[in-house]
């Protein structure tokens, strides 16, 4: 700005410190500087890359933004909730063969069904897991799903025909059914859902990246910065306040300035949004459901083991631990349910209070567990979990299910609103640029004019 | 641009204080700071998986080498039954059984995953999920004998299932009054619970799959020989002089599985449970000679010396009455290929 009038040159200037290209660069610019005309052709292509700057700089991060908002509604979201799916379901249809089986030598049809189903399911999520890929960590977790899935229907099979036939060994394959599911099978449906966790957070970093806030910001007040200073040094140089063209232009680069910057912080609050009231209480809510089938097949087992249940019961009370509740079912006040339970309360939502629930179920489960230790009682103990904790049980896995998929719906809904926040935004940013560098030739090429 | 501004003072009359720029730009940054931070979004500690608890289901591979038994003698012998056995219902005051007859049920461990000897019922209709088998039976004659002829009633008996390795657990800690549960007496044994007179006497032989080149423990060495954890079987298969690899697994039906799934080439025990699971595996069979006698008494707490006199009361009439036929008939007496040599009631040895 202070280069406003031709000044002949100092002896020793910074051009004559330079080499080559540079050098002749720097020596044609000195030398158009010269001139007021040359002068105000350099302003104006100066103002030409600041726009430039500006527009690349918002055009860049709406790209990424949007592209990793999309990664994660599109892919890494389905994922997760796929993974955690299909671990409810290999769940579900480990303790419902238990209890299946615990029931006698022919199983119940509607828990044979419930089996197949949950089977059928997680082989349908695994396919559909297997198609979307995924990192390495997900391809060995994929493949032992793959190799051991199958092994363990095997088991089952032999299982259920031994029962059948009221060979004993029955309850000794179930029992290595449900080991190969809860030490292979699980711990692999665990690290494939981490993996899509670590894509959600990848993509959240991404989608709300304060570096893109940086670069606009810093492009947007160099760009004004020299809108502002061409027209403060033009009034000087010519003494007319208006000047339409710069005017507009600087209303342009304010517009996309702000409209950006904006647009950023909407959907950065709805990405927000998506993890405090979606992923989190999503992930959390997956938790307690297949806590809960945990402890529900641990006590079928343990009643099928007769006796040889130790190991299953201690596994069962970790369980009730981790949700918040004493081995007796006695709240501890922190776990994963008062976690949602205060989540829920947050929202307004009141039906379908997993604590009460699962405090039913953990009663009748431990009622079920003294009788097992009675001499004698082992019968009613049986037909106790059957019925009352079949039932109580099921309340708690429908509610749950329930909570899950209204989570989720409500990652998807904040999800998809960050993408709106988006739309459009790059179409708004080129036009607004373009009309920016436009008005601002415009505002010069008159000045430029009147040395002709 | 803010240069300017305070070039030109009077060009601008509406400047603002320096005070309110300073809370502006203070604002802006906190605004920036709180409203553009970029989000992570890592998986709450809720919403991580529990990591397994005690594996289940996976007793000790092997055995440890058993602490020298203190030689007792021959552990077949026990106490003397008393010289005239007390009438149902009227037990002598004082006595253990008397307190069982005032709670008004006897408690039993048995096995349920050893058939014939101790297994449930998995049959539909009214037997249906009942324990039953040659224990089960022996089991009835005693609470009968407390109780009169509905002792065997689910009111007056009352089973506790148990794997092997429970078996002297649930009589130290009072949970069972007694054990018949396939538990052969031995020296060790005798320092943590008592012992009634055998009431069977079990050979410890060899299941193989039919058609593998084992025809006996002399073929094994080794090679991996599952026995249930906690059995004298086990330590049989440990002291064999081939050498085999002892495996002890929880339960009977475990080692079954195992056999089937080649994990293991052969299961040793008493040739009684052996026969239940050719029962339930038609692709396997008994091999080789007799490893060792085994003789099957029924485990008594050692603070009740008059319930095993009683115990050995009621062994010595089933025996005397011929019960003790019928139910080896009931339990042994079909199976398929028939025992050798064929069951007989172990004679009553006592020690007083």
């Amino acid at each position: 700005m202070t280069l406003a009038t031709a000044s002949p040159p100092t002896p020793v200037s910074a051009t004559d410190r330079l080499t080559g290209p540079a050098r002749e660069a720097a020596v044609w610019l000195r030398a158009r500087a010269r001139t007021t005309p040359g002068l105000l052709r350099i302003v104006s292509v100066a103002l030409v890359a600041a726009i430039t700057l500006l527009w690349a700089a918002a055009f860049a991060a709406v790209l990424v933004r949007d592209d990793a908002v999309h990664a994660v509604s599109a892919d890494a979201a389905p994922a997760f909730a796929a993974a955690q799916r299909l671990h409810a379901d290999l769940s579900e249809a480990d303790a419902t063969i238990a209890s299946a089986v615990l029931a006698g030598p022919v199983e119940p049809p509607e828990q044979r069904r419930a089996y197949d189903e949950s089977i059928g399911a997680a082989e349908g999520e695994l396919l559909a897991l297997a198609r979307a890929g995924g990192s390495p960590a997900a391809g060995d977790a994929l493949d032992t799903l793959h190799r051991e899935i199958p092994a363990y229907t095997g088991l089952i099979g032999q299982a259920r025909a031994n029962n059948r036939q009221g060979n004993v060994v029955g309850g000794a394959y179930l029992q290595k059914a449900s080991q190969l599911m809860q030490q292979t099978i699980l711990p692999a449906a665990d690290s494939l859902a981490a993996s899509s966790a670590q894509q959600v957070d990848d993509g959240y970093r991404r989608a709300t990246s304060s570096t893109h806030l940086v670069l606009v910001s810093v492009a947007g007040v160099v760009t004004l910065a020299a809108l502002a200073g061409v027209q403060v040094w033009l009034f000087r140089r010519t003494h007319r306040w208006l000047n339409l063209g710069l005017l507009v232009a600087t209303a342009c680069v304010l517009v996309t300035f702000a409209v950006t910057l904006g647009a950023f912080s909407a959907e950065r609050a709805r990405m927000l949004e998506g993890r405090d009231h979606g992923f989190v209480p999503m992930s959390e809510i997956a938790q307690a459901r297949v806590l809960g089938l945990r402890a529900w097949g641990d006590e079928s087992l343990s009643l099928i083991a007769r006796g040889d249940g130790a190991a299953l019961d201690a596994d069962a009370d970790a369980v009730a631990t981790r949700l918040g509740y004493t081995p007796e079912g006695d709240p501890t006040g922190s776990g994963v349910l008062p976690t949602i339970t205060a989540y829920q309360n947050g929202e307004g939502l009141r039906d379908g209070d997993l604590e009460v629930l699962w405090r039913g179920y953990q009663a009748t489960s431990n009622t079920v567990r003294d009788q097992v230790k009675k001499p004698g009682e082992f019968n009613q103990a049986r037909d106790l979990a059957l019925r009352d904790g079949t039932t109580a049980f099921g309340r708690f896995d429908d509610a749950a299910e329930a909570a899950l998929k209204a989570s989720q719906q409500r990652f998807d809904d904040r999800l998809s609103a960050a993408g709106d926040r988006l739309r459009g935004l790059e179409a708004v940013v080129v036009v607004l640029s373009v009309l920016a560098a436009a008005a601002a030739l415009a505002g010069i090429q008159p000045r430029i004019n009147e040395y002709r | 641009m803010t240069r300017g501004r305070q070039l030109r003072p009077v060009r601008h009359p509406r400047r603002m204080g320096a005070g309110v720029r300073t809370a502006l730009g203070s604002a802006l940054v906190a605004v920036l700071v709180a409203g553009c931070g970029t989000v992570t979004s890592p998986l709450a500690d809720a919403g991580r998986p529990l990591p397994l608890t005690t594996a289940p289901g996976t007793a000790p591979a092997t055995t440890s080498s058993p602490a020298p038994a203190p030689d007792c003698g021959d552990p077949r012998v026990s106490r003397r039954p008393p010289a005239v056995m007390p009438a149902p219902n009227a037990m002598p005051v004082g006595s253990y059984m008397e307190k069982i007859a005032d709670r008004g049920y006897l408690r039993v461990g048995v096995l349920s995953d050893a058939p014939p000897f101790g297994s449930i019922n998995l049959a539909a209709g009214p037997d249906g999920g009942q324990f039953e088998g040659f224990d089960i039976d022996i089991a009835k004659e005693i609470a009968k004998a407390i109780f009169g002829p509905d002792g065997a009633d689910e009111a007056h008996l009352k089973f506790r299932a148990l794997v092997n390795s429970e078996r002297i657990p649930v009589i130290q800690k009072n949970e069972a009054d007694i054990i018949v549960a396939t538990m052969t007496t031995n020296c060790a044994r005798r320092t943590q619970v008592d012992f009634s007179v055998p009431y069977y006497e079990a050979n410890a032989r060899v299941l193989v799959l039919k058609g593998s080149p084992y025809h006996g423990i002399e073929d094994l060495g080794g090679k991996k020989v599952c026995s249930a954890a906690g059995t004298t079987s086990l330590q049989h298969v440990a002291d064999a002089a081939s050498n085999p690899i002892p495996v002890g697994l929880p339960g009977d039906g475990d080692c079954l599985l195992a056999l089937q799934n080649g994990d293991v080439e052969a299961i040793s025990t008493d040739d009684t449970i052996l026969i239940g699971m050719v029962q339930q595996d038609p692709r396997t069979e008994i091999v080789g000679g007799v490893l060792d006698t085994e003789p099957d008494a029924v485990a008594v707490s050692l603070d009740h010396p008059d319930l095993t006199r009683f115990v050995n009361g009621v062994l010595a009439r089933v025996v005397a009455s011929g019960r003790w036929d019928e139910i080896a008939q009931t339990w042994l007496g079909s199976v398929d290929p028939p025992l050798n040599p064929p069951p007989s009631p172990p004679t009553a040895l006592y020690r007083d």
